[in-house]
């Protein structure tokens, strides 16, 4: 826990918290970057992020990189039925992939939850954001102990307390990334971005979940538990047969001003 | 729900260090500091027990051991000729080459042959054997199969007798059987060394 840099990437901001202490996290606000609308945001990130790791404060630390979703390619794999080896699952998501987003997959880095058995998450990253997170730490000498998804990472925060009664979903600037589940874990993963009038009225969510149940062929979720970046005015209650709760509810960094990217840097933070 | 093993880190030492969890940090320190400890504990059951007490015990373990000094000469043990005898009598029988020897007896005996018993005797690299078959053709035959082995020197058969006390009923119907019971010796060749 000592000295870690939790930092927050998404297309539009890089957010670097630095948090330290073993029994009592304390949270500091390193950076929390925009980048212009027009730039690339892979040369930004690199440019912003090297900028910010010179910074006196961050020598020696850990990095935990959480990424948005956006950044991110995932999709569920269904195991062939005469699988053998891992090599077997691997060529099956490669194919999934293919078949998806039609591109090869050789400029992207495939990582996976794999299963034999049961359907399992994929996520793809591009291999040139990889390769400039890895530069840019080497540079700095600094050790990257953890870059993932920001559905993965809080899905591993709150795992225990996750159900197949449930839906989960991670919010992140008006993204909602969402989960149906199984008891055996993850059956199904939607990503909707949310309009204006849906994120003003909390109803409309409902309404949204229906129709994704309906295109995934499986009963409506009567529950949904949420985490991330969530309206202020949603109320954690049941609502029209769907009740809302909230995993996060207490802030890991209340000293903290609020901020889509400073959500995203804390995701998973005990 | 288990948790989800995605992380596109790149593995190494470093990293498996630093994303310990203090649990598991805690739990690998104290393992190393049981092995401290075990090899500590080791090294103090090893050293020879002194009269000097605390005040000795420094010196021998500064002392290094010496390394192109003088050799101590083996200890030279006194065998007679009856230990010596019993000795190479055991190795005999541990070195029999009984893979070779059952590979070469179940090559050479067919069927009709019905093997009863083999008795090695590693002093003079022979075996006894009894079997049985139902006519004097086939033992002759099998005497002539066992000389025919590669492995095998002499074959001599010992002793033959009809076993009229074994009569057995004839499967076939016909009139019952009187095994004809025989005894040979087998001499298999020395491996070259």
């Amino acid at each position: 826990m000592s000295n870690v840099l939790r930092i927050g990437l998404s297309r539009r901001a890089v957010t670097v918290v630095r948090t330290s202490g073993w029994l009592r996290t304390r949270t500091e606000l390193i950076a929390d970057h925009h980048f212009p609308a027009h730039a690339d945001p892979l040369d930004q990130l690199t440019t912003e992020l090297g900028g910010v790791l010179a910074d006196p404060r961050c020598a020696g630390a850990r990095l935990r990189i959480v990424l948005a979703d956006e950044w991110m390619r995932s999709w569920l794999v269904t195991p062939p039925q005469n699988v053998l080896r891992l090599e077997d699952c691997v060529v099956a998501a490669q194919a999934r992939f293919q078949a998806l987003f039609g591109e090869a997959v050789a400029e992207w880095q495939m990582q996976a939850d794999w299963d034999c058995v049961h359907p399992f998450l994929v996520c793809a990253v591009q291999q040139r954001l990889l390769q400039g997170l890895q530069d840019v730490a080497r540079l700095h000498k600094q050790v990257l102990v953890e870059v993932a998804p920001q559905f993965v990472v809080a899905w591993n925060r709150w795992s225990a307390q996750l159900g197949a009664d449930a839906w989960f979903g991670v919010m992140h600037e008006g993204a909602l990334t969402i989960g149906a589940l199984a008891p055996h874990g993850l059956r199904a993963l939607r990503e909707i971005q949310l309009s204006e009038p849906a994120i003003r009225d909390q109803r409309q969510l409902q309404l949204l979940l229906k129709r994704e149940a309906v295109r995934l062929n499986v009963a409506a979720p009567t529950a949904i538990r949420l985490c991330g970046e969530i309206p202020l005015h949603w109320v954690m209650q049941t609502i029209d047969g769907l009740a809302f709760s909230r995993l996060d509810r207490e802030r890991p960094a209340p000293n903290l001003p609020r901020s889509a990217g400073l959500s995203l840097a804390l995701t998973g933070l005990r | 729900m288990r948790t989800l093993q995605i992380d596109f880190a790149p593995r190494g030492v470093k990293r498996m260090l630093y994303s310990a969890r203090p649990l598991t940090a805690a739990m690998a320190l104290a393992g190393l500091l049981l092995c401290v400890c075990g090899l500590l504990t080791m090294a103090w059951l090893g050293q020879p027990a002194t009269d000097g007490g605390a005040a000795e015990t420094p010196m021998v373990v500064a002392k290094p051991l010496p390394t192109d000094g003088p050799k101590v000469a083996a200890q030279k043990v006194s065998v007679s000729a009856e230990q010596a005898e019993a000795i190479n009598a055991t190795i005999r029988r541990l070195n029999l080459p009984w893979s070779a020897l059952l590979d070469a007896m179940e090559k050479a005996t067919p069927a009709s042959v019905a093997l009863i018993s083999l008795e090695p005797d590693a002093k003079r690299n022979v075996v006894k054997g009894v079997a049985e078959t139902r006519t004097p053709e086939q033992m002759a035959s099998y005497i002539g199969r066992l000389k025919q082995q590669p492995f095998f020197g002499h074959v001599v058969l010992t002793h033959h007798e009809a076993a009229s006390d074994e009569v057995r009923p004839n499967a076939k119907g016909g009139e019952p059987i009187k095994p004809l019971r025989f005894e040979f010796e087998v001499q298999w060749r020395e491996a070259a060394p």
